[in-house]
């Protein structure tokens, strides 16, 4: 599904030079799910941002179901990430002057879907996430794990087939972030996900079918061992 | 994107910021009132003086004068000028350019009038008849616009044809024709004369005397019900009545008219050619004073004007000051219409920087929405969008206050009854200026919201949600 070849990702700090990837090769299976895991600053969000597109200003190539990335246009790529790519944030980000249910639909919004599948699809989703009663509230009214269902519920509006999930548990406390972990699992199950979760949490890595450990730009097959993850030697 | 789905998040993201787009728009709404205050103060005072002060033409005519020259305190003619005969009006009309020619001819004979005033107005504390020294001139009928008539003729009746006498013995006097006014050697019909007056006159009336002496305003419709007698022959400022003996006519006021003589009444040109027979030299050919010339186009205008020159016409000096008044305050309203564009620019400025605000504080919304599907296109096609509702509601406000404005300081003026014409007059709103106002307003917003749309659409979405 996924496929990255001499990857490379510097960012420029003043005349410093951070070389967060390093020609990273590396391919992702079609329904399996991994964690990324890594020190802070060691570049798990860039790979998050530039397996969905969002960053392109990478060198070396990306494929994205057999499409390098770098080859589409601002529509396609667009496309791309409205249809196949769905993405969970630390942060939610939710617009608050949309109710639960417009939220949803949000990503409809930018695809031909008509209003009325788009509206019963979000109705869908939010009672699969425990939501019904909250269809016409606003995210303001809602505590840190009821947006997290509604941001699930929202990524998942499109059926896409990968899902990019960046510290989805980071700002919950430790029984809500359980509980949005069961949600992922059933989820990714119902709707046979591709899931890439970045953590730096042992128990959000531990529902991933696969760690792997992002250190000194490189990609490397991890495991978990005393609260820690550790790369293969 | 569906296109109910954009105006959605156009309207939430308006909604959102309502407050602080009303007041950046502030400076957008009072340049446009101004824009359309100074057009229409422009445009009203231009006409006033164009066509209500000054009797100016249309674009394509031009009023000429044989041309004089000034001496001390008197004017002469050109030694060269022999007046304006039917030979210069044929000459006129040979000229390349030259679509029609009118000539206007003074009644050169003394004349008064007595205008009975009707009851109401004696109510009101008017006289029974109002008498006055008169001055007439007669102007072709063609050369009259069918708008300042009100569906009436203004027209030269002929008389009706002197019957053929045939003495008998029982009568030997001819019959008495009850249809006819004789005059000298000149038979006229007994139908009222259609007279003019000038709408000039009509608005000094309104404007000063009606309000100072408390007098009913009049319109059109009034003043075209209005008959008098004429009486060419005799004046109050002449002992003895001219040799050739009084005409009494009646007349009746059929229209007001921008090309009627200003102190006085215009009437059709047949009846000044005949009475002008009769109270002078026959012999003499009958000149006129002025002429007016039409074009085919205005563009023939400056080369009609050149060979006129060159045959010893001008422009009537009324014409010449009209036309350089009417520059002038074509200049004044241009200067403060620039003002206006000032303002706007100013108020683009502003817009713009509030649009770099708002791109900044949705910055995460701007992310998001491109994660989840939104084209940078998108992105910039809705903060234009939203830039636009700015304008037309800016633009609308700015029109609303541009009319109480313009209605505020009319109904002042009327009050205060100072201004020599209607104060209705002094803002003239064309047909295009509310949309021209609408335009300026969504281009000025539309230009101040440019670079933040852009800057909207180049935000790197990646940065803002990881850092958000």
């Amino acid at each position: 599904m996924i496929r990255l070849e001499h990857v490379s990702r510097v960012f420029q700090d003043g005349t410093k030079r951070l070389e967060i990837l390093n020609e990273l090769d590396w391919s992702l299976e079609t329904g399996q799910s991994i964690a990324v895991m890594g020190r802070s600053g060691s570049g798990k969000s860039t790979l998050l941002n530039i397996l969905g597109g969002l960053d392109r200003e990478y060198e070396g190539k990306v494929f994205f179901d057999g499409q390098e990335l770098k080859q589409l246009n601002d529509r396609q790529i667009a496309q791309l990430r409205n249809q196949k790519i769905g993405y969970i944030f630390q942060s939610f980000h939710l617009l608050d002057q949309l109710t639960c249910e417009e939220n949803v639909m949000l990503p409809s919004w930018f695809a031909e879907m008509s209003h009325d599948a788009a509206l019963q699809r979000a109705k869908d989703l939010l009672t699969r996430v425990g939501l019904a009663h909250k269809i016409g509230t606003r995210p303001q009214r809602l505590s840190g794990g009821e947006k997290q269902r509604v941001a699930i519920a929202r990524a998942l509006m499109m059926k896409p087939a990968l899902l990019l999930c960046d510290e989805p548990t980071g700002n919950l406390d430790e029984a809500t972030g359980e509980e949005i972990l069961q949600l992922f699992l059933r989820l990714q199950k119902e709707e046979h996900l591709t899931l890439i979760l970045v953590t730096h949490e042992i128990r959000t890595a531990e529902i991933a079918d696969q760690v792997f450990v992002l250190q000194q730009g490189k990609l490397v097959q991890g495991k978990l061992e005393d609260g820690h993850a550790v790369a293969h030697s | 994107m569906r296109i109910s789905a954009f105006f959605r998040l156009l309207s939430l993201n308006i909604r959102r910021n309502a407050r602080n787009l009303l007041l950046s728009s502030t400076g957008i709404v009072i340049g446009i009132a101004s824009f359309v205050f100074f057009v229409a103060l422009g445009y009203g005072v231009r006409q006033i003086v164009s066509h209500d002060l000054l009797g100016a033409l249309p674009v394509n005519q031009i009023a000429i004068t044989p041309k004089s020259y000034a001496a001390g305190m008197f004017r002469f003619e050109s030694l060269l000028s022999r007046g304006i005969t039917e030979d210069t009006l044929a000459r006129f009309r040979a000229l390349p350019g030259v679509k029609r020619v009118y000539g206007k001819m003074n009644l050169k004979a003394p004349a008064r009038a007595v205008v009975p005033i009707p009851a109401f107005l004696q109510q009101q504390g008017m006289a029974s008849a109002f008498y006055t020294e008169l001055v007439a001139q007669g102007i072709e009928p063609e050369a009259i616009d069918k708008k300042d008539l009100g569906g009436l003729d203004f027209i030269f009746h002929p008389p009706p044809k002197a019957p053929t006498s045939q003495p008998t013995t029982r009568s030997p006097k001819p019959p008495i024709d009850r249809d006819v006014v004789q005059c000298g050697r000149f038979r006229f019909s007994k139908k009222p004369v259609p007279v003019l007056i000038s709408r000039r006159l009509l608005d000094l009336y309104n404007s000063t005397l009606a309000g100072t002496r408390g007098f009913p305003k009049l319109n059109d419709q009034f003043v075209r019900a209005v008959s008098f007698d004429m009486y060419v022959g005799s004046s109050a400022f002449q002992r003895d009545r001219h040799p050739a003996g009084v005409c009494r006519m009646k007349c009746r006021v059929v229209g007001v008219s921008n090309r009627a003589i200003l102190l006085g009444i215009s009437l059709p040109l047949g009846y000044i050619q005949r009475l002008n027979l009769i109270y002078n030299d026959a012999t003499s050919a009958p000149t006129y004073q002025s002429v007016i010339l039409e074009a085919h186009q205005a563009s023939e205008i400056p080369q009609l004007l050149a060979t006129l020159d060159k045959m010893g016409f001008t422009l009537e000096s009324g014409q010449i000051f009209a036309r350089k008044v009417g520059e002038m305050v074509f200049l004044f309203a241009l200067v403060l219409t620039l003002i206006s564009v000032i303002i706007m620019v100013i108020a683009a400025i502003s817009i713009g920087h509030t649009f770099f605000m708002f791109v900044y504080e949705r910055r995460y919304q701007i992310g998001l929405m491109r994660a989840i599907g939104a084209t940078k296109s998108l992105i910039r096609r809705l903060i234009l969008m939203e830039a636009a509702v700015v304008g037309i509601v800016s633009g609308a406000l700015g029109l609303g206050v541009a009319w109480t404005a313009t209605h505020g300081l009319r109904w002042a003026l009327e009050r205060s009854q100072r201004l020599p014409f209607e104060a209705a007059k002094l803002f003239s709103f064309p047909s295009w200026l509310p949309w021209a106002a609408l335009g300026f307003s969504v281009l000025f917003c539309l230009i101040g919201a440019f670079f933040p749309a852009r800057r909207a659409a180049a935000l790197d979405p990646a940065r803002v949600l990881t850092e958000g």
